[in-house]
């Protein structure tokens, strides 16, 4: 569905990640499962797929990061009028599980947030491996995690070595998968293909249930223009994902 | 019971799926082959590539209509032996929508259809939003005979015409009839725009687009009523059809088949759904073929 709406609050959170509050502004939007997404229309610009980092009484936050003229062009819009198109996707309800290991790449980290928050509503514990670049990248994830989330476990690596673990994301949570048997039940990796696909393969034989939230071209959100078919899978992000079993679209990571 | 048969293609059921919801890639044939149509069709293929326009292309509209203008975007015919392969090997019969901006485009896209070997070709005159193509050249009736009958006098496998909402849309099917198409389909989206109150900006990247969904059901209704009873021709009646209700309609005013688009957005059962509904209704009315109902309302 097509919402008018309005940007009421920004926040630059580090070197290249943004928060945003955007208020829906009509009736019905109704409340998104955790991965579920919404498309961001800054007019005259671009369509931007964004995943929920929050959302309460019709407001959402998401988490923008710096990459092209429309994602600059959305950061840039402090006090104005968009278009929020969604929420698009099955979403992803992993409430069977008992606990959660997410690990993210970059700005891959949105959705974690709200997946935590109602994770906890439903018994489940969330703890969150988070890669990133350079340091400069990085904030404090606690800052933005609901206070209800109390357990949870934040590890953080760079690639530039300048925090936290020096290494990749994926590297990182195979260690910590490793140094905790038994921990955790289900893995969600979020983030760019190649973390992805290293998530896929690093850890298939840790007995551990692995999904990945999956980015690709999105242009309609509903399943029509197919834009972003899981090649060579008959599986739309837009419509099944964007969460799906590692084993369920090798051929798409193997791709990428 | 349901079967139906339509230019010359026998069906178990009257339920297509309409061109345009995916149909361009083979992985889309698979995931509309899952959803029970009785044939599949392609989103309009064009001779070379396009883009199409950048997005907005799609906006959900609070009347729970759907407006597009994805702008015929496709990979081009280079395609059509790979889709012609995928539905080959799903078991469903393929009709190939081609759109052209000349007679010359649509004669080479039919030749290539008929060596691929698909089943039917669905001429693309109606599109309502893509400069040149569909309904620019839909609304001329002289233009839609020269179309058609260079089309079919190459195409070595049935052609229909699809048709779009004009002031001349009887008069158009009366010509494509003339000039030798096997079917009609009746109707495309209709060219409608949706503004953003706020922005104060047309939505679309297109600004116009096609309306569809259950706003158009009534005017599709319409269309193929008045063309069944000038002609009595073959009709797939397509224009909002999101429950077995809206398809009795469109076969009382004179289909013989319908295409399913919108619907399917939201709706994964839709077909099932339908053709439960039609079962139920044919022993309501004490029938023992649906091909016996159609036209029946037109007198």
């Amino acid at each position: 569905m097509y919402y008018p709406a309005k940007i009421t609050g920004s926040e630059k959170l580090s070197k290249t990640l943004y928060l945003k509050r955007i208020k829906i502004l009509s009736d019905g939007i109704k409340e998104p499962l955790p991965f579920q997404f919404l498309l961001a229309w800054v007019p005259g610009v671009d369509l931007l797929p964004m995943s929920v980092a929050d959302f309460s009484n019709g407001e959402v936050v998401i988490i923008v990061k710096e990459r092209g003229e429309g994602s600059r062009a959305l950061i840039r819009l402090h006090s104005g009028f968009l278009g929020v198109m969604g929420f698009y996707g099955a979403g992803f309800k992993p409430w069977s599980y008992k606990r959660i290991l997410f690990i993210a790449g970059g700005s891959g980290i949105a959705p974690f947030f709200y997946l935590a928050r109602k994770a906890c509503e439903e018994g489940v514990s969330v703890d969150l491996v988070w890669g990133v670049r350079g340091g400069d990248e990085l904030f404090n994830p606690r800052s933005l995690l609901n206070t209800v989330n109390k357990d949870t476990a934040i590890y953080v690596a760079t690639e530039d070595c300048s925090a936290g673990y020096c290494g990749r994301a994926s590297m990182l949570a195979s260690r910590v998968i490793h140094e905790n048997p038994g921990k955790w039940d289900l893995v969600i990796a979020s983030g760019p293909q190649g973390l992805l696909r290293e998530v896929c393969s690093l850890l298939s034989d840790t007995g551990i249930e692995l999904y990945v939230n999956t980015e690709t071209l999105v242009k309609c959100g509903v399943g029509a223009c197919g834009s972003c078919v899981l090649k060579p899978h008959p599986l739309l992000l837009c419509k099944h994902g964007p969460v799906f079993r590692c084993r369920d679209i090798e051929g798409f990571l193997k791709g990428g | 019971m349901l079967e139906t048969s339509i230019a010359g293609l026998r069906l178990k059921h009257p339920v297509m799926n309409a061109s345009g919801i995916l149909g361009s890639e083979p992985e889309h044939l698979e995931i509309l082959a899952k959803q029970g149509f009785s044939a599949l069709v392609s989103k309009t293929i064009t001779l070379n590539p396009r883009e199409g326009y950048p997005p907005p292309i799609i906006v959900e509209l609070r009347n729970n209509g759907l407006l597009n203008a994805v702008g015929l975007a496709n990979p081009g015919a280079r395609v059509i032996p790979v889709l012609a392969r995928k539905a080959r090997e799903l078991s469903k019969p393929l009709i190939l929508s081609i759109g052209g901006s000349s007679v010359e485009e649509f004669v080479k896209l039919a030749e290539l259809a008929s060596e691929a070997g698909v089943d039917a070709v669905e001429l693309n005159l109606s599109c309502p939003h893509a400069e040149g193509y569909g309904l620019e050249l839909g609304s001329d009736p002289m233009l839609v005979y020269r179309i058609v009958k260079d089309t079919v006098s190459v195409a070595s496998l049935p052609v229909i015409a699809k048709l779009g909402l004009t002031d001349r849309v009887i008069e158009s099917a009366g010509k494509a009839l003339e000039a030798g198409v096997k079917a009609l389909t009746l109707i495309n989206t209709v060219k409608a725009m949706s503004i953003d109150v706020y922005t104060l900006k047309p939505v679309l990247s297109n600004k116009y687009g096609g309306l569809s969904g259950p706003p158009i059901h009534p005017i599709a209704v319409r269309v193929v009523y008045d063309v069944y009873r000038e002609y009595r021709a073959e009709i797939i009646g397509v224009g909002g059809v999101s429950s077995w209700m809206d398809v009795a309609e469109l076969m009382l005013a004179g289909a013989r088949a319908v295409q399913v688009g919108t619907a399917l957005i939201w709706n994964e059962n839709i077909v099932d759904e339908i053709l439960s509904g039609l079962h139920k209704w044919l022993i309501d009315l004490g029938y023992n073929s649906l091909m016996d109902l159609v036209g029946i309302a037109v007198m």
